[in-house]
This record gives C-alpha cells, structure tokens and sequence, in this order.
C-alpha cells in the first residue's frame, strides 16, 4: 500500500511516516497543500493522510477539490479541531475518517487500516507468541491446551502486549489503549490488571512470558 | 410578578371605578338633594291646601245651620263631663279629608281627629295635639313638628265664623329622606357594573394589542441569542416609536454579542492549535524515541514521564476547550444509539480493579439493557468518572456501589461510596472549575486531577439532556446520580 501524508509540521510528519513504514507500507511526505493536491491527484495512493492546517492551501480545500475533481482515494483527516461541526464539516467535504491531535500512533495506525479497507485482522486474525494464542474474532485465549478465561480490560491489555511483543509498552500507552482517552484514574490500574494477566497465563509455566520494566510498563516476549 | 398587561389593565380598572363611582355619588346626591327640595315644598302646597279644604268643609257645615257639635256624657274620675264631638255627619264628611286633620274647639278641645291621627301612638297624639293649639294660625309655610315617630308639616287655619269650631289643623308627613331617584339609582346600580367590565375588557385587548410586538422581540431575541443564530436581526417596522427604537437597540446588541463570540470562537479554534499541535510533536517525539530497538530502563524511565505529562496536558486542553465551548451554549456531542449495560459493565470492571488495589468491594446489581441516545466516549468519560471518584475517596474495606435504572422516561446511574463524604457546606462547590476541598481527600500516594473532572462529568450530563446531581454526608460517604432522558422514538 502506498500513503501520501500531507503535514506541514516535519515532526509530526516524520513521525507518521516512519511509523507507517515501519508497516512495510511506502508512504511519501509533502508539506504544501498545493503540492499535495497535485501528488495526492496523481492516483498513485492508496490512502492520503491530510492536515487541515497548512501553507500554500488549507487541507480542507484541497479536500473538496479533489473531490469535485471525481478523485475517490480514501482521505483520512488530521485535526486539532475536536468541536463536532468542525468533523461534519470534514466529514461533509468528503473524508473517510478524522483523527484528532494529538493522537497515538496507534490509533492513527486503526484509521489508517480501516480507511485503507485492508484490515490486519482479517489476514491475521490470530495472534500467537509461544505457546500463547489469541484468537482476535472471538477473544478467545489459550496457552498450550488451556483455554484461559479474561476479563474485556486483561484481554484488551494481553492483546495490546502481545501484538506489539519483544517492545516495552509504556503504561500510559497501555491505559489508552483499553480505556481510551480521558481517563486518568491516579493509580496505575494496569499493574492490578497484570497481576492477574501473570496469575492467569504465566502461573505454572517454566517460562514467563509477561515481564516487568520498572518506572517504564511491560514487555510480553520469550525468555 | 404579574405581566405589564396585566398591570396597566388593573391599574386602568381601578381608575376608571373610582371615576364611576365618585360620578354615580355625585350625581346622585344632587339629584337626591333638589328632589327633595322640590318634594318639601310640593308637601308644603299639599298641606296649606288640605287645611284650606278642613275650613272649606266646616264653613259649609255651618252654612247649611244645622248643628256641628254633640256632646256626650261621660264619667271621668267619679266626675261627670260632657265631651263635645263633631256630628256623625260631619264626621263623615271630615273623614273624606285625607292626612292628619284635627278639629278644635275654642277651649282647645279636640272635636275630630282623623285616621292617620289615631294611628299614632299616645305620646304622639298629645304631642301634636299640643304644636296643633301652639301653632300660629293662617301662616305659610306650615309648621315642622317632630313626632318621636315622625315629622310632620302642619299648618291650622282658624274659623273665623263664631261657632264651636275655632280651629282646624292639617298635616302631613314631611318625609325627610325624600324620595330615592330611582330611575337615576338603577340606571347606575345596573349600568356602572356593564361600562366597567366592557371598558376592562377592552382595556386587557388594547393591552395586548400595544404588548404584541414587544411578545413578538422577546420570542425573536430569544430565537436569536441561543448561541447559533447571532447572524440573525430583529425586524424593523419603520414607525419610528418606542418599539423601533428598543428593536434598533436590540440589534446593535446582538451585533457586539455576534462580533465576541465570534472572536471567542476565533480564540478557540486557535487555541485548540496552538495547543494541540506542539502536543501533538511533542507526543511523536516521545512515541518515537520510545519505539528505537533494545532502549534500556534508563532511557524509557524518563520518556515514560513525559509521555504522562504529554496525556495530562491533552487531557487538560480537551477539558477546557471543551468548557470553553460550552459556555458559548454549543454541545458538541457524536449522537448514536448507545446500549447502557455494556457500558456500564465496562466501568463496573475498571471499578473493581481499582478497588482491588484500594482494597475496597464494587457491586452491581443485575442489569436491565436500556439505550440512550449519546455520544459512547462521553458517557464512558462520565461513568468512569464518578467510579474513579467514588474509588478514590472511600477509605480502605468500604464499598462502592453502581446501579442502573429504567423509568418511563429516563434512566439513572447512580454511584454510592462509603467514603468520606463531602462538607454540606462544600457540597454546593463540587461541581465548580479547579474547585477541590480544602483537605486531605485523597491518598496521599496518589496525584489528584486537575479539578476539572465533576464540571466535565456535569457538562456531559447536560449536554445529553440529562443531570448529574449529588448528595452527601461528611463520613457517611457519598451518592452521585446522573439522569439521562431515554429516547422514545428510538425505543
């Protein structure tokens, strides 16, 4: 899949870019609205990730003219803007979906894979490290032949961990990711939720899968 | 407070009976007063002639020769006395004069009285037999004489012929009150009433008729200042009067309110840029740095902190901008059917692993699946809230309890702790902007918000139509209860 990215911000722009590459995807970096109407016309994208603040011609506008233009390729919004009629109007110009700043990479990532219509968890709809398997249709667990029963938030931590295996996920990564934005409870809700993750899948077996890395979160890997 | 029209109409009323009725006494008094001028002096006539027709009628008597008196003899204290009398014919003839009448003769006795006479009572009859004698003869006007039961005119004619008759006296009754002017009471009793209501009547329409446009500028300026339709301006009839003038007031008003906010909106939008966009680097950089191959403890501790404080941050502008935005009256809200036990059950389980490290016990009865018309992260936010809350300020082996509840019209969430309660005297604050009790609420372990979270909870309550509404004891704990109105056309 190839992905234009408009942003005028080199930072976030890098950012986005590397992480897209990081998914084995070619994904090209344009600053200028004018330059990135013209690229994004060129219909050599599979997906073009759109600013609405930037130089030469604000993203909304290259939106609609790339639209009365009769060009189809799926447009994925980035906007500081979260009042809802400033998203209709995104959505109206014709969007496909919107992300709002700032964001984690791995929501961008969900976006970007269910505008692209080329869900990962279609082709890989299970997740497996050792003898660890996730079934991600049926939430579904099992470690060798056991069948291990989760509560929603351990699995959607499990999963989080294992999907993103042999990497220290932080513990704020982890918090938004199962329970979303706006949450700050003051404790470190995730550690409880590990405590019973280890009790659940690690407990009896010589070798632990769920591993501390202090002051940071945790890492789900072999050994 | 009663409506303006309502006023001027009352006060209108009262202005116009008073006038009516300062009018009828008026009138009526002078009528009553000249009337009864006109009736004394008509009674005056009546009785000068009816002692004219008393001495008519004796003079004939005693031109026809035949005797005018008997007497009778009667016994009065073992003595004997002769009474005299008018003869039964003259008698007769007497009779046919009407009022009080009296016949004397010259030793001042009584020879005839007449009907009307004798139905006095014996006081009355002595007394006016007396004025009947003291009187002057032959004058006019007659003669008032004050019975205890009533006035009289009277007037006596003296017979100048030398028979037994000296005197005759005439009398009628004065009737001091006069006669009330009916026609004139009725007319007023009867019309005053009638002319009052039709004239409040009318007065409460012309009311309303002069109150119409100023109705109609109030439901306009009512329309127009909700926040979203500043771009609108109140009509101009072009008359020139006081209602013109207030409308040009109004709209010149509506202008500078149009211009602010737009430049609050202006701010706004900026804002959430200039705000969002440095977190937004901020957060790549951080992500990124985070993401390079085999980084060790030390590099992640650090950048695990910022990252916290970069998600604190975001939190905090979302909040505000958010408030913000809610001032100006706009609830920005994604509105889809969300079904409620999920939700909840959701909650309740982020409830539990919270107790479990606070050592607190969450319950949750079983649920009924109700669907409420919302915006699933904002109502997530709110539930999660208040558990957060409850969690936090219930000290260790308490307990928190969620329940969730359907009635006709609405449903109801309702989080009960056993904590600490809050002060009556705070209660009303809880809700407030960056407000936080003056005391040590939370575990000392833990770092406290920002003071936004209760005003964001209470935002989101009423942006779904519904409220969040609390009640507490110091130390007794704490019961926070969010309403929201189900959708019936969805149901």
């Amino acid at each position: 899949m190839k992905i234009l990215v408009i942003e005028d911000d080199p930072t976030v722009g890098q950012f986005v870019k590397r992480g897209l590459e990081e998914q084995r995807w070619g994904v090209d970096l344009v600053g200028d609205g004018e330059e990135g109407e013209r690229l994004a016309s060129s219909d050599s994208y599979d997906l073009v990730i759109l600013d609405m603040r930037l130089p030469g011609k604000p993203g909304l506008q290259v939106l609609h003219s790339l639209r009365a233009r009769g060009i189809v390729v799926p447009v994925l919004v980035l906007t500081a803007q979260d009042a809802v009629d400033a998203k209709v109007q995104t959505l109206r110009a014709g969007a496909d979906d919107y992300v709002t700043k700032p964001f984690a990479f791995e929501e961008l990532l969900a976006r970007v894979e269910a505008v692209s219509r080329r869900p990962r968890a279609l082709t890989t709809p299970a997740l497996r490290i050792d003898d660890l398997v996730l079934d991600r249709d049926t939430h579904e667990v099992r470690r060798g032949d056991a069948a291990i029963e989760l509560t929603p938030k351990e699995y959607a931590v499990l999963e989080y961990l294992v999907r993103h295996a042999g990497k220290v996920m932080s513990r704020t990564l982890i918090t938004e990711y199962a329970w979303g934005y706006h949450f700050d409870p003051g404790t470190n809700i995730v550690d409880v939720v590990i405590n019973h993750l280890r009790k659940k899948i690690d407990a009896g077996h010589d070798h632990k899968l769920i591993h501390t890395v202090r002051g940071v979160g945790y890492v789900v890997k072999v050994g | 407070m009663a409506s303006i029209r309502a006023q001027l109409t009352a006060a209108y009323a009262a202005a116009l009976l008073t006038t009516v009725a300062v009018f009828a006494a008026i009138s009526y008094a002078t009528t009553l007063s000249a009337d009864r001028t006109a009736r004394q002096h008509a009674v005056e006539q009546y009785v000068a002639s009816e002692a004219d027709l008393l001495l008519r009628t004796v003079e004939q008597a005693e031109a026809s020769g035949e005797p005018l008196v008997t007497y009778t003899t009667v016994i009065i204290n073992k003595k004997l006395d002769s009474i005299p009398n008018v003869t039964p014919k003259l008698r007769t003839v007497l009779e046919g004069v009407p009022d009080y009448a009296l016949v004397l003769d010259a030793k001042g006795r009584t020879l005839y009285n007449s009907f009307a006479f004798r139905q006095l009572d014996q006081d009355d009859q002595v007394a006016l037999s007396q004025a009947a004698l003291a009187l002057r003869a032959d004058t006019f006007p007659p003669a008032t004489v004050q019975l205890r039961s009533r006035q009289l005119l009277v007037m006596a004619r003296s017979v100048p012929s030398a028979g037994p008759i000296t005197r005759v006296v005439a009398g009628s009754e004065a009737k001091d009150e006069g006669v009330a002017p009916i026609a004139l009471g009725s007319a007023i009793f009867i019309a005053a009433p009638i002319i009052v209501l039709i004239s409040i009547g009318a007065a409460y329409v012309i009311a309303g008729r002069a109150f119409r446009p100023v109705d109609g500028i109030i439901n306009e300026v009512e329309a127009i200042t909700d926040g979203r339709s500043l771009h609108r301006r109140l009509a101009l009839d072009g008359s020139g009067d006081e209602l013109t003038r207030l409308t040009r007031t109004l709209n010149a008003m509506i202008e500078r309110l149009e211009t602010s906010f737009a430049a609050l909106r202006r701010f706004t939008a900026d804002a959430s840029h200039e705000l969002k966009t440095p977190l937004t680097v901020m957060r790549a950089d951080v992500e990124h740095a985070m993401a390079v191959p085999n980084a060790s403890t030390e590099q992640l501790e650090p950048l695990e902190e910022a990252l916290r404080e970069v998600r604190r941050m975001s939190d905090l502008v979302d909040s505000l901008l958010t408030l913000a935005r809610a001032d100006e009256g706009r609830f920005d809200l994604i509105r889809e059917p969300v079904p409620l036990e999920p939700l909840v059950r959701e909650v309740y389980e982020t409830a539990v692993i919270l107790g479990e490290d606070a050592g607190i016990s969450v319950y949750l009865p079983v649920l009924e699946d109700v669907t409420v018309s919302g915006d699933p992260t904002r109502l997530r936010q709110l539930f999660l809230n208040l558990v957060t809350n409850a969690i936090k300020y219930t000290p260790r082996d308490g307990r928190v309890d969620l329940s969730l509840s359907k009635r006709l019209d609405a449903i109801t969430f309702t989080v009960r702790d056993s904590g600490i309660g809050i002060a009556a005297n705070d209660l009303p604050h809880i809700f407030d902007r960056f407000w936080r009790a003056d005391r040590v609420r939370s575990r000392a372990s833990e770092r406290g918000g920002f003071g936004l979270g209760l005003a964001i909870a209470q935002y989101i309550a009423h942006a779904h139509g519904g409220s969040l509404t609390v009640s507490s004891r110091l130390g007794r704990g704490s019961v926070f209860t969010v309403t929201l109105p189900i959708d019936l056309s969805n149901s």
